[in-house]
Parts: structure tokens; C-alpha cells; sequence
């Protein structure tokens, strides 16, 4: 998943218009009219209005778009409890057994938000190790502890 | 340099050890969550919170099993860890929903997500700096935070082009000496001749900050130095220069000097607040609040 549309679909959810976004190297903003009135000098833009992700070898989703997602209707989510939680958010993958509940078809190839507590910590694409299913992370919110160190 | 720089002090009519400590403290981020709720949740994991009476959204930590710069909560953006006296000046400035309100040096950028969520994401936050470093946490910190109404740039605010843009407030938290209870090192590090370069390029920053400044738009000025240069001193060229009309501040703190090592200044300045750190129990600190005439 290399676009935030890929992600969007892999998810589950429905893509957005790209060419409407804004990008500052590899990351995704949209800017609504009212914020873009202070629209400088755009080579000096660091940020800008809504951050949507980045893309690397995968798209990362910014926990601005997480947090969205994870109040949208229908999309693939596994919940998991507090242990697993927190060992997902310091950067390890989720067993099928300590999948508490899944919302879509936990199978090979599908990505998955992981919620704990109403929260979208992050996400993940399903994968076999070693004869049974992982779900492989490829973001999650942690990821801030890290990037200031 | 310790000495030296209590003895200062004490000439402006304060003793101070050097040694005054300031407590953890926390925001609760409004964009997500509620002072109730954060209490609770953080409370339900054994963490013990109590108000600071003079913030709307502010909290000392009394204790916590966890590390609250590590926690579910922190990683979701619903509060900040932010010093008291640092939470202070954006109350001060109390920017509103729809407005368009500039952080003139704004990394790491605490200040910016509180003028966020004061805003309720709505209106145009713009952040500038000119720190690349820095930065970085500033982008952290709005992304975690959940800010959507600011543009961040990368640039000396007082070289910067704003195509004539002008804001209803101006928040300037200029690069100041800063103080030794933030910075247990602090008095190995500052000479006066420090304290002198800084006041000069406040002053820039200042001159800038008023022209970036609507008819009737409110400027808060602040520092966490404790040195007159940089912070009284530099309010009574602002207004010897400008027309501004200096407001009076409520809250804690002491009334800013109106008298520097034996020179008399105009006398609204005792408007300003400052933060003795044995008095506010915080860092020091220094906030002044004009409106444009």
C-alpha cells in the first residue's frame, strides 16, 4: 500500500480526490478555504491544515486520519486488550489469538485498524508466520516516541 | 555566574537561592477530551492529578505509576506536558473560534496546539520558526494533538514575506536567555553580554510583531527570562516606539518592575506580569499583553 487510496481500500473505506491534496515532500495535507487565505510562500510550508499521512515504503496514516477512520461505519478493525495493546504501540505485531474481536475477515492480505478502548492505535496487514496469522504492523502511534528520539 | 546573576536579582528587589524547583505539569488537550474525563481515565490507572486554579486546562502531577510522557493517553494526543507558567501567556492572549492568530516563534510548538484547541480548530493558526529542528516537534505535536487550522513555516519571522497578511493576535514567546529552573545548568552557561544580544533581537521580533498586528489585534510578549533587559525593559521600548496600549493582566505572579536597577519606567508596565519561581512555585516567567491601536 503505497498511496493513501490503497490504504483507504484496504481498510475498507472509500478513496479521496489526491489530486485535491496538498504535498509537502512525501506527506498529505488538505487545506480548507479558510486556512488557505494565509497561504505563503509554500516552499518554506513545513504543515499544513489537515495531515492525512506520508508515504515510505508503505503509507503511514497520521493519527489525524486514524482517529477519523476509526468513527467510520463499516471498515476492518480488530479490538485487542491492554497488553496487547501497548505491545503493539511500541512497534510489535498482534497474534490471531490475541485478536479479541475482528470486524472483516481476518485473513492473508487484509488490513486491519487496531482499536483498543474506543482508540485506533494504529494498523496493520494480516499475514501467515510460521503456520498461523499475524497481523504485521506498519504503523502505529508509538511511532511519536520514536521519531523525537 | 551565580552570583552574580542572584545579586542581580536581589537589585531588583528580590532573594532568590538559585535552587527554586518547579512541579510536572500537564494541559489537557479540549480538542479531545474534557478536564473530567482525562481525570478520570488517568485516575483509573493511579495517576493523581490536581488544578491549577489560575489555568483553565491545567493540572500539577501529584503522582503517577506510569510515565506520563509514554502512556495510551499522551500517544493520543489528549494532553500535553507543559509547565505551568508556560500554559499562562495563550490564556492571556485568549485567541477565539475564526480568527487568525500568528505564533511568531513557535517551536516546539506547546503553545500552538493550546491556540488550536482555545480556537476549537477553527479560524487559521500560523506558525513560524526558524528552527528546521525544531520543527519536527512542532509537526509532532500538532498531528498528535489533532490540530487542523494551522500552517507551519520554516523562517525567520522578521525576514519573512506575509503578502500583507495581519492577524488579530500576535502571540510572540521570543528566544530568550531563559532561567535556571527550567535549566539546572543554566548559570554556567549565561553571561550578561548573552542577556544583551537577546534584548536586541527581541526587539526586532517586537517591531515586527506590531506591524504583523491588525488595528485593535492584541500582541502577548513573553519570555521565561528573569533579566529586565528582556523583558520590562524591552515592553518600554515597545511602547516608546509604538502605539500600544498596554492591558492589565489577572492572575498569578507578581506586577512587572516599574523601576530597573535605580531607572524609573513608565508606570502601566506594572501591568505585565513576572514569575519569581519562589513565589508562583513555577519557572520564571515574564507576560505582557497590548493591543494595537
Amino acid at each position: 500500500m503505497r498511496s493513501l487510496n490503497e490504504f483507504l481500500e484496504a481498510v475498507g473505506d472509500k478513496h479521496i480526490y489526491e489530486e485535491e491534496l496538498l504535498k509537502i515532500n512525501t506527506k498529505r495535507f488538505s487545506v480548507g478555504e479558510e486556512l488557505g487565505n494565509f497561504m505563503l510562500d509554500k516552499r518554506q510550508l513545513v504543515y499544513a491544515g489537515r495531515y492525512l499521512g506520508k508515504t515510505r515504503r508503505e503509507f503511514l496514516p497520521s493519527s489525524i486520519l486514524l482517529e477519523e477512520l476509526s468513527r467510520v461505519e463499516g471498515l476492518n478493525r480488530i479490538h485487542v486488550d491492554a497488553e496487547t495493546a501497548w505491545l503493539f504501540v511500541c512497534g510489535r505485531d498482534i497474534f490471531e489469538e490475541n485478536v479479541r474481536s475482528a470486524e472483516g475477515e481476518f485473513a492473508d492480505g487484509n488490513a486491519f485498524l487496531v482499536m483498543f478502548g474506543g482508540s485506533c492505535l494504529g494498523y496493520g496487514v494480516v499475514e501467515p508466520f510460521e503456520g498461523r496469522l499475524i497481523l504485521r504492523n506498519v504503523f502505529d502511534l508509538g511511532d511519536f516516541l520514536r521519531r523525537e528520539r | 555566574m551565580k552570583r552574580v546573576f542572584l545579586e542581580r536579582y536581589s537589585g531588583l528587589g528580590h532573594s532568590l537561592t538559585g535552587n527554586e524547583k518547579t512541579r510536572q505539569a500537564l494541559r489537557v488537550n479540549t480538542l479531545k477530551t474534557t478536564n473530567e474525563e482525562l481525570v478520570a481515565r488517568l485516575g483509573s490507572r493511579g495517576a493523581r492529578l490536581s488544578r491549577i486554579g489560575w489555568l483553565r486546562n491545567g493540572f500539577h502531577v501529584e503522582e503517577s505509576p506510569f510515565s506520563l510522557g509514554a502512556s495510551f493517553e499522551y500517544l493520543l494526543g489528549l494532553y500535553s506536558i507543559q509547565e505551568a507558567a508556560a500554559q499562562f501567556p495563550v490564556e492571556v492572549l485568549d485567541p477565539h473560534p475564526g480568527e487568525a492568530v500568528l505564533d511568531m516563534c513557535a517551536a516546539p510548538g506547546g503553545k500552538t496546539t493550546q491556540i488550536a484547541a482555545a480556537m476549537t480548530n477553527a479560524g487559521a493558526v500560523v506558525a513560524v520558526d526558524v528552527s528546521r529542528e525544531r520543527l519536527y516537534a512542532l509537526e509532532n505535536n500538532l498531528e498528535r494533538c489533532g490540530v487542523t487550522n494551522c500552517l507551519a513555516y520554516w523562517e525567520d519571522a522578521n525576514a519573512m514575506d506575509f503578502k500583507g497578511k495581519q492577524f488579530d493576535r500576535v502571540l510572540l514567546d521570543a528566544p530568550c536567555s531563559g532561567n535556571y529552573v527550567a535549566d539546572r545548568s543554566w548559570f554556567s552557561k549565561r553571561t550578561l553580554k548573552d542577556v544583551g544580544l537577546n534584548a536586541e533581537r527581541q526587539r526586532e521580533l517586537l517591531g515586527t510583531a506590531v506591524k504583523l498586528l491588525k488595528q485593535g489585534g492584541v500582541l502577548v510578549y513573553t519570555t521565561c527570562s528573569l533579566e529586565p533587559e528582556e523583558d520590562e525593559l524591552n515592553v518600554q521600548w515597545l511602547l516608546d516606539n509604538n502605539d500600544l496600549k498596554l492591558e492589565g493582566i489577572e492572575g498569578p505572579g507578581s506586577p512587572a518592575l516599574t523601576e530597573v536597577f535605580g531607572n524609573a519606567l513608565r508606570g502601566e508596565i506594572a501591568r505585565c506580569r513576572r514569575f519569581w519561581p519562589d513565589e508562583t512555585g513555577t519557572q520564571g516567567f515574564f507576560v505582557a499583553r497590548a493591543v494595537k491601536r
